[in-house]
């Protein structure tokens, strides 16, 4: 080392000892100042991890939640499906077309038969949403039940009404019977009302012979009601 | 520092992650350097005391975002830099002896000398060497003073000295050496 780099050294080293002598040191206050707020700080730092845990919690909980009411709502589903269906038939199969009061008038029959057939123009289209509407309930239905699914739903039987018979369920004097005949699809083959006299099961006969190339299944039948609580039977027939 | 001993940078970051043992060691470790440092540039001690506190406020505070390649004492420094010449600005407290003080049209060093009655090379002679040195520290140009300060009271390097005050190694070298050479004229001119 040169003799200017001993003098350099000399001179930061009188400095630093003079400067620690004569600096002293920051107030006590200060200090004390300074560590609290470095442990407030940390504090500050450690509450966003309770809260995270506590966040976890929720969000836990509430997918567990959802997860529970997904759980129901498929229970729902399923005892309100096919299986209640044919529960519903063998209710109505105990009151028979004989004990059906076929003398009720029917006056509003022609008129509301003219309005369906303006609307067979479209049933086409109509058909169409019926069909995706079925299509997530026919694919689980195909998978529960028997190759020849039933398709009548409560809930599905009175959409299919509001958009097959449109007006049906505001009419005031609204037709006793309607039925319909759907392919595997869901979309409508045919419609119409029972007419005095007839029954679902001469509709059958009647249609088996209308449609040869169809094999026709049996008429599932469920209730809805109308506007006015008049009940009307809602036949719906497969083919296969 | 030894081998053994945590580093500056492992202390942080530990204080970053809740170690509030590990500020209390970093504080003990710079506490004097940056006293010194923070009282060499704003003039007394009360205007040092809350400017130590803002910056060690500022270290708590922005721990969590001390980069993990970065180096302590030079971010400490440049925190500390910053918060001087911000307060320099808006004080105007500490005034070369060349320049007339605020309210005043006659330089600092005249005022001095009217004052005591003895220029201030008079008054060297009266004061042991230390204090000496002490006095020759304030008649060198600021970023001279600075680089002497940084290095003689808180040890860094030139490298450090340069980052801090956002200048090139050989500026800082050169600001380092002139100031030697200046106050070690005044030694000998002392002696």
């Amino acid at each position: 080392m040169s003799a200017d780099d001993d003098n350099e050294d000399e001179t930061g080293s009188v400095y630093a000892r003079a400067s620690a002598r004569q600096a002293g040191r920051p107030a006590a206050s200060t200090r004390a100042a300074i560590l609290a707020e470095a442990r407030r700080v940390a504090e500050v730092r450690r509450a966003p991890a309770a809260n995270e845990s506590w966040f976890r919690k929720r969000v836990a909980a509430g997918i567990a939640a959802s997860v529970l009411v997904a759980g129901v709502a498929v229970l729902l589903w399923r005892q309100t499906g096919p299986q209640a269906v044919l529960q519903t038939k063998a209710e109505l199969t105990a009151a028979t077309d004989e004990d059906v009061d076929v003398s009720r008038p029917m006056a509003t029959a022609p008129a509301f038969e003219s309005q369906q057939a303006a609307n067979q123009s479209a049933a086409q289209a109509r058909s169409e949403s019926a069909r995706e509407l079925a299509t997530s309930r026919s694919a689980s239905a195909a998978r529960a039940a028997a190759p020849a699914a039933p398709v009548a739903e409560r809930a599905d039987a009175q959409m299919l009404v509001e958009r097959e018979f449109p007006g049906l369920l505001d009419a005031a004097v609204p037709p006793r019977s309607v039925w319909l005949v759907q392919d595997a699809r869901g979309t409508t083959l045919k419609s119409g009302t029972l007419a005095e006299g007839e029954s679902f099961d001469s509709v059958t006969r009647r249609l088996r012979q209308e449609l040869p190339d169809r094999e026709i299944g049996a008429f599932e039948v469920s209730n809805v009601s109308t506007a006015s609580g008049t009940v009307v039977q809602v036949g719906v027939a497969r083919t296969r | 520092m030894e081998a053994s001993e945590t580093t500056d940078e492992t202390l942080l970051r530990q204080y970053a992650a809740g170690d509030v043992g590990a500020f209390d060691r970093l504080y003990a470790r710079y506490e004097l350097p940056l006293w010194r440092y923070v009282l060499r540039h704003s003039g007394d001690r009360a205007a040092a005391d809350e400017l130590t506190q803002e910056i060690w406020f500022a270290v708590a505070r922005e721990s969590h975002r001390f980069r993990s390649d970065g180096r302590f004492r030079p971010w400490l420094y440049t925190l500390a830099r910053n918060r001087v010449i911000d307060r320099l600005r808006t004080t105007h407290r500490h005034a070369s002896l060349d320049e007339a003080p605020p309210g005043s049209d006659t330089p600092l060093v005249e005022l001095l000398a009217d004052a005591s009655g003895a220029s201030p090379e008079q008054q060297f002679e009266s004061a042991d060497q230390g204090a000496a040195i002490i006095a020759a520290l304030d008649r060198l140009p600021p970023d001279q003073r600075e680089a002497f300060v940084l290095q003689a009271d808180s040890g860094l390097s030139i490298e450090e000295i340069a980052a801090v005050t956002a200048t090139r190694y050989e500026t800082a070298k050169s600001r380092l050496r002139y100031a030697r050479e200046r106050l070690k004229a005044l030694l000998q001119d002392y002696a």
